[in-house]
């Protein structure tokens, strides 16, 4: 199955391209195709998905997913051809 | 040395004297907006005619000043708003904060009314009031160069206004070195009733620490944080890094609040178009380890632009909110603001209400001087700018706040506008964030994101976890969202007594880091919980304020565009809704009868 996955500044700088297909014979939860996506592109990439705790451990999510047009859980599963973008916990000035 | 102390000065008398500032006061307000309010509250009277000589403007500094602190250059300015006839509240930064923070002073009362236009000058050792005849009419930042030349100091730093502020224009904002703005609810206006064009501070005095090594330890762990969390995001692009995102999740002020929707826009005037397109470079405040103001550098209509870069809000609320996609448009329109004064918020809310009202017939090209007035026109939106800060043409309607405007217009006019207490919506939407529905209509000082940061709290770019708030609640539900609201109203209020920049924070430094620095600094022994009840007893106080000069629930509304859905986009179908019951939650959450009003067990638990 493909997914569309849309990137948004400060991602799409650290992946180079503004959208890319994930091909994928599993189906997939939005939190393991976050952990794909920070295997694939390293630390810098993983500094805008999760949030850390003083021992810098992993303690939760700063990115706001949208799939399709629809707020999504981490456990939500995607479909095939579904639209994914990654949205930084914002603040707006 | 402690510094204790505020400096009075009176304008009609011309006295610039010294006096203590009561231990107990400090202990209970902590310093900033929190202490400049509570002298506020005492001295000047209620439902005060803000441009008389009897309404004061407090500049204050806090616990924080003068320390290298990571965001602790800022500074506050309380006074009565001429928008909003009630307590008005803005900070800016760049480096004034600093520097008054070593002259030794906390706050600076100004008082009465000068005779002729004048500027303030303040060093460790005096303070005088200068001869400003020839620098009234100067724009802001041209004040800020003759100051310095006048002074041969080019480090000096000074807090200006624009052309806006000496016409009584009541969006006029204070321009502090050039490039921050403490830019809402009009008290540059007030300054400029007072014929005060400006403060010039130079303070070196040395700072005295509790557990001085024990300080620079942590702070520079902090600043290694604060420094990696902020370099890919707003350090290289500023806060226009969050224009595409916001959008994407329906928070961005779009065709004046009507559309849900405009992504090609976002992406032309957001980062990375923004930062490319312009010539962006980080121009942080003094000690600021995240850099989100920007030094921009560009062409438009064959004139060179320098000069401090439109922030996310100046390019919401001049931009996709009037449907202008042209990018350095827009940035020509937040360098206009900038020289004459106002504030960009209100500035992009007046032209979005013109182009919304020309559209629906409101208003003609005649009542325009002849013009259309399109969306996404960028001309028109420049000469706009230019004609509120002037208080020329048609722009010159605006001069009292968007409300009049809309009166004078008529009643289908008012049903446009977007505004709680006269101050216009900055660019977050309630309907994507449900908190901000109570925190605008509660906020002390009007429609406010900055004296509440409810939407941080609940999209989870800055959770509490010493106040129990260590998740993301439920989007589209107005379930915890009170709590959220007064929460981070009290938050925000603590921050501006500091004073500490939102951004320090955010990007990591988190409320019992915040509590260390300050032990360290001054050797008291403050928990997070103190702090935050210290910022649930300014906003008390803040409205009190508000109570006295006649605020009450039916001011707790929101505009009429809030209730309507969007057909399309991620807040499809969404409104915050049940308003009036969350709204009551929060009255109680708060100690206040059902009017809005504090009771009086509540005033007596927080000492007011």
């Amino acid at each position: 199955m493909e997914i569309k996955v849309h990137y948004l500044s400060p991602f799409m700088e650290i992946t180079e391209a503004k959208n890319e297909i994930i091909k994928t014979k599993k189906e997939l939860t939005i939190a393991e195709l976050l952990e794909q996506l920070v295997e694939r592109y390293g630390e810098r990439f993983a500094k805008f998905i999760y949030r850390y705790d003083a021992n810098k451990q992993i303690e939760g999510y700063r990115v706001i997913i949208k799939k399709n047009d629809y707020l999504a859980k981490k456990d939500d599963f995607i479909k095939d051809g579904d639209q994914i973008t990654l949205i930084t916990a914002i603040i707006g000035g | 040395m402690e510094n204790n102390f505020l400096l009075r000065v009176n304008l009609t008398t011309g006295s610039v004297e010294k006096e203590s500032i009561p231990k107990e006061l400090i202990k209970n307000f902590l310093g900033g907006s929190g202490l400049a309010s509570k002298y506020l509250y005492d001295e000047v009277p209620p439902a005060v005619e803000p441009y008389s000589p009897e309404n004061k403007v407090i500049f204050a500094v806090g616990p924080f000043q003068g320390y290298p602190v990571p965001g602790g250059a800022k500074w506050s300015v309380v006074s009565k708003s001429p928008l909003t006839k009630t307590f008005a509240v803005t900070t800016a930064g760049a480096e004034w904060g600093v520097h008054f923070g070593k002259t030794g002073y906390q706050l600076l009362i100004i008082e009465g009314k000068a005779e002729k236009p004048v500027y303030l000058y303040i060093g460790d050792e005096k303070a005088s009031l200068e001869d400003g005849s020839n620098l009234w009419g100067k724009d802001a930042l041209k004040t800020a160069d003759k100051i310095r030349d006048n002074h041969s100091d080019k480090n000096l730093s000074v807090a200006s206004i624009g052309p806006a502020g000496e016409k009584g224009v009541g969006i006029a904002c204070i321009v502090a070195d050039k490039h921050s703005f403490a830019g809402r609810c009009g008290i540059g206006a007030v300054l400029g009733s007072k014929n005060l064009k400006a403060i010039a501070v130079k303070g070196n005095r040395e700072m005295e620490y509790h557990d001085e090594e024990g300080f620079k330890k942590l702070n520079k762990e902090l600043f290694l944080m604060l420094s990696d969390s902020a370099k890919e995001g707003y350090r290289p692009h500023g806060t226009a890094l969050d224009l595409m995102g916001c959008e994407q999740v329906g928070d961005l002020p779009i065709k004046y609040w009507t559309e849900a929707e405009w992504p090609e826009g976002a992406e032309k005037i957001g980062a990375p178009n923004f930062t490319k397109e312009v010539n962006a470079k980080p121009w942080p405040c003094k000690f600021c380890p995240v850099g989100c103001h920007h030094h921009v550098d560009f062409e438009y209509e064959g004139e060179r632009i320098i000069g401090a870069g439109a922030e996310y809000e100046s390019l919401g609320m001049l931009g996709s909110n009037c449907l202008v996609d042209d990018v350095k448009a827009v940035s020509k329109a937040n360098e206009l603001c900038n020289r004459l004064g106002i504030d960009t918020i209100s500035a992009g809310s007046f032209v979005g209400f013109t182009m919304e009202a020309f559209e629906k017939g409101l208003i003609s090209e005649t009542d325009l001087g002849g013009r259309a007035a399109n969306w996404g026109d960028g001309k028109f939106l420049l000469e706009m700018v230019m004609e509120i800060g002037n208080k020329e043409g048609f722009g010159a309607r605006f001069s009292r706040g968007i409300k009049p405007a809309a009166e004078e217009i008529g009643k289908e006019a008012l049903d446009l506008i977007v505004e709680v207490k006269n101050l216009d919506f900055p660019a977050h939407d309630p309907r994507s964030y449900f908190s901000l529905a109570i925190n605008y209509a509660t906020g002390t000082r009007g429609a406010c994101h900055l004296r509440g940061y409810s939407h941080v709290g609940e999209g989870g770019a800055m959770l509490l976890p010493e106040m129990g708030h260590d998740q993301v609640p439920e989007r589209f539900s107005m379930e915890k969202k009170a709590w959220i609201a007064k929460t981070y109203q009290d938050l925000a209020a603590l921050h501006d007594s500091l004073v500490i920049c939102i951004f320090i924070p955010i990007h990591g430094m988190n409320l019992t880091e915040v509590a260390k620095i300050l032990n360290l600094i001054k050797g008291t022994d403050y928990s997070p919980k103190d702090l935050m009840e210290i910022g649930e007893r300014i906003v008390n106080l803040q409205r009190q304020i508000n109570i006295k000069d006649g605020i009450s629930k039916k001011d707790d509304v929101l505009p009429k565009k809030m209730f309507q859905p969007s057909r399309s986009g991620f807040r499809k179908n969404q409104v915050p809704e049940p308003f009036n019951e969350t709204l009551e939650e929060y009255y109680k959450l708060r100690g206040w009868d059902s009017e809005g009003v504090p009771l009086p067990e509540t005033l007596a638990k927080w000492g007011l």
